[in-house]
C-alpha cells in the first residue's frame, strides 16, 4: 500500500472495475495507511453504492410482486441476486441496473402494469416499434428516481451467433432470499454459464465479472455434469471455458474434474491480452479486441456471422437515427458504415 | 406484546451499523451500538421479554432500565414506520 502515489486512480480504477465495495471492505482495516481525506471519500462512496443498492433491491421487489400477482412469469438475474447468491448480500457488488427475465409475449402487458412510475427511455415512431421488437432483446423502463430495470425475452442478442437460445432459463428456475423475500432466479448451471458467456462477449473488461464466477462457484453448488451437459456441444463453449480460465489463474477457484485441464495456448493468449487491458497497455474496444474475440467462435460461420453483425447488418442505432421509409431500408447498411466511421475515426479526430 | 419490522423495511447490515430504509418513504436510519443489537433480536421475531433477557446479557445492565430505555427506543422504531406492534 505504501507504494500506492494516485490514491485517487486507484480509487476510481476499483470503481471502474465494479469492484470497489470489495476494495473499500478489504482495505477499511488499514485506513490509517490511507490519506484521511481519500478515506473519508472511500467511505462516503462505499455507503452511497448501499444506499442505492438497497433502494434497487426494494424496487426490483415491488417490481416482482406486482408481476407475480398479474401472473406474469419473471426471473431475476444478476444485480441483487447475484450479488446475494455470491456475496451474501446485495451491497457488496456494483450495479447501474435490475435484469429480469420475461416471456415476449407479455413485454406489453408489463409496460402497462408498470406505467405509472416506469417509462421508456426512448419514444418510438410505430415503424420503429416494429423494427426494435424484431432486433431488441429487452425492455429498458427507467423511474422517477433513474432506476432502470430491463426486461429481458432473451439473455443475449439473437443477432449474435452466441446467444444460448436454445436454453431454457425458466426451467429449474430456483429461489433465492433477498430481505426475507423469495425471489426467482435461474438455476446455478445455468447463472454459471451465463456469467461465463456474458464476461467473455465483453473480454472481461471489467474485474467484478471474473470475481462474479469465483464468488459464485465458491458459494453455490454447482453441478458440473450438468453444466457440462449444458455447455458440451454449444458453440459458445470456448466463452464458457475463457471465463473458468480466468477465475483460475486469478483466484485459483476449483473447477471440478469435468474442467481443471482444458485449456490451451489460446486462452493464455486471450488472458494476456485481457490483462493488458486492466493494465492500461491496451484500449479496451472493438478493434483492439476484434482478433482475441474472433479466437472464441468455434466455427468459420459464426466468424464470419460476428464480423457480419459488428460491421455490416443495420442494429437498431441506424433505424432510431432515421426513420426511411421501408421501400429505402436498404439503405440503412450504408447508414451503418457512415455510423461506425463516424464513431471511430471523425470522433476519434475531434478528441 | 410482539414487535415486527415489516416487509417494506429493508435492513443491511454494514460493519458496525444497520442500515433500515422504510421502502415506502425512501428514508435511511442508520443505528448503531445498542440500536443495532436490539434491530438484529427484532428481526428474530422475539418478544420483549426476551429482548430484554438478551440485551441483558450483551450489557450486564438491570433488567428495568433495559426495560425502559427499550420502550422508548421501540416507540421512537414505531412512529417512524420502522416496526409494528402485534
Amino acid at each position: 500500500m505504501n507504494k500506492i502515489e494516485d490514491w485517487e486512480g486507484f480509487v476510481s480504477l476499483a470503481y471502474s472495475h465494479g469492484i470497489f465495495p470489495l476494495v473499500y471492505r478489504t482495505l477499511k482495516e488499514y485506513a490509517h495507511l490511507i490519506p484521511e481525506y481519500i478515506f473519508a471519500h472511500m467511505k462516503q462512496n462505499y455507503m452511497d453504492i448501499v444506499k442505492q443498492n438497497m433502494l434497487m433491491t426494494s424496487e426490483l421487489i415491488k417490481v416482482i410482486k406486482i408481476l407475480e400477482e398479474n401472473g406474469i412469469e419473471a426471473i431475476s438475474f444478476k444485480g441483487p441476486v447475484l450479488s446475494q447468491m455470491a456475496y451474501g448480500d446485495v451491497v457488496s457488488r456494483q450495479y447501474c441496473d435490475l435484469d429480469v427475465l420475461v416471456q415476449k409475449e407479455e413485454i406489453f402487458k408489463i409496460e402497462n402494469l408498470l406505467k405509472n412510475k416506469y417509462k421508456r427511455a426512448l419514444k418510438l415512431t410505430s415503424s420503429q416499434e416494429d423494427i426494435w421488437i424484431k432486433y431488441a432483446h429487452d425492455l429498458s423502463l427507467t423511474n422517477q428516481n433513474g432506476i432502470n430495470i430491463e426486461f429481458h425475452w432473451s439473455m443475449f442478442d439473437s443477432n449474435h451467433p452466441i446467444n444460448l437460445l436454445k436454453i431454457n432459463f425458466f426451467k429449474h428456475s430456483i429461489k433465492t432470499i433477498i430481505n426475507n423475500q423469495n425471489i426467482n432466479t435461474i438455476s446455478n448451471e445455468k447463472f454459471l454459464v451465463y456469467l461465463c458467456i456474458h464476461g467473455s462477449k465483453h473480454l472481461y473488461e471489467r474485474i467484478e465479472w471474473v470475481c462474479d464466477i469465483d464468488r459464485f462457484i465458491k458459494t453455490q453448488k454447482v453441478d458440473w455434469d450438468i453444466v457440462e451437459d449444458i455447455i458440451k456441444n454449444d458453440n459458445s463453449k470456448k466463452f464458457f471455458l475463457l471465463g473458468l480460465f480466468l477465475t483460475k489463474i486469478l483466484f485459483n477457484t476449483d473447477l471440478g474434474k469435468n474442467y481443471e485441464n482444458h485449456f490451451d495456448n489460446e486462452y493464455e493468449s486471450i488472458r494476456s491480452h485481457i490483462f493488458d487491458t486492466w493494465n492500461g497497455k491496451q484500449k479496451s474496444d472493438n478493434k483492439n479486441n476484434m482478433k482475441y474475440m474472433l479466437k472464441l467462435f468455434v466455427s468459420k460461420t459464426d466468424k464470419l456471422k460476428y464480423l457480419n453483425k459488428i460491421y455490416f447488418k443495420p442494429t437498431f442505432t441506424e433505424y432510431w437515427y432515421v426513420n426511411l421509409p421501408k421501400p429505402l431500408y436498404f439503405l440503412y447498411y450504408p447508414l451503418r458504415q457512415y455510423l461506425l466511421l463516424k464513431k471511430y475515426f471523425f470522433n476519434k479526430e475531434d478528441n | 406484546m410482539k414487535y415486527q419490522i415489516p416487509q417494506t423495511v429493508f435492513i443491511q447490515e454494514i460493519d458496525s451499523e444497520v442500515i433500515l430504509l422504510d421502502t415506502q418513504t425512501q428514508e435511511y436510519f442508520s443505528l448503531n451500538g445498542v440500536g443495532k443489537d436490539i434491530v438484529e433480536l427484532l428481526s428474530k421475531n422475539l418478544s420483549k421479554d426476551e429482548i430484554i433477557e438478551e440485551l441483558s446479557n450483551i450489557y450486564e445492565v438491570d433488567n428495568p432500565q433495559i426495560e425502559k430505555d427499550l420502550l422508548n427506543f421501540l416507540k421512537a422504531l414505531e412512529k417512524k414506520g420502522l416496526i409494528v406492534i402485534d
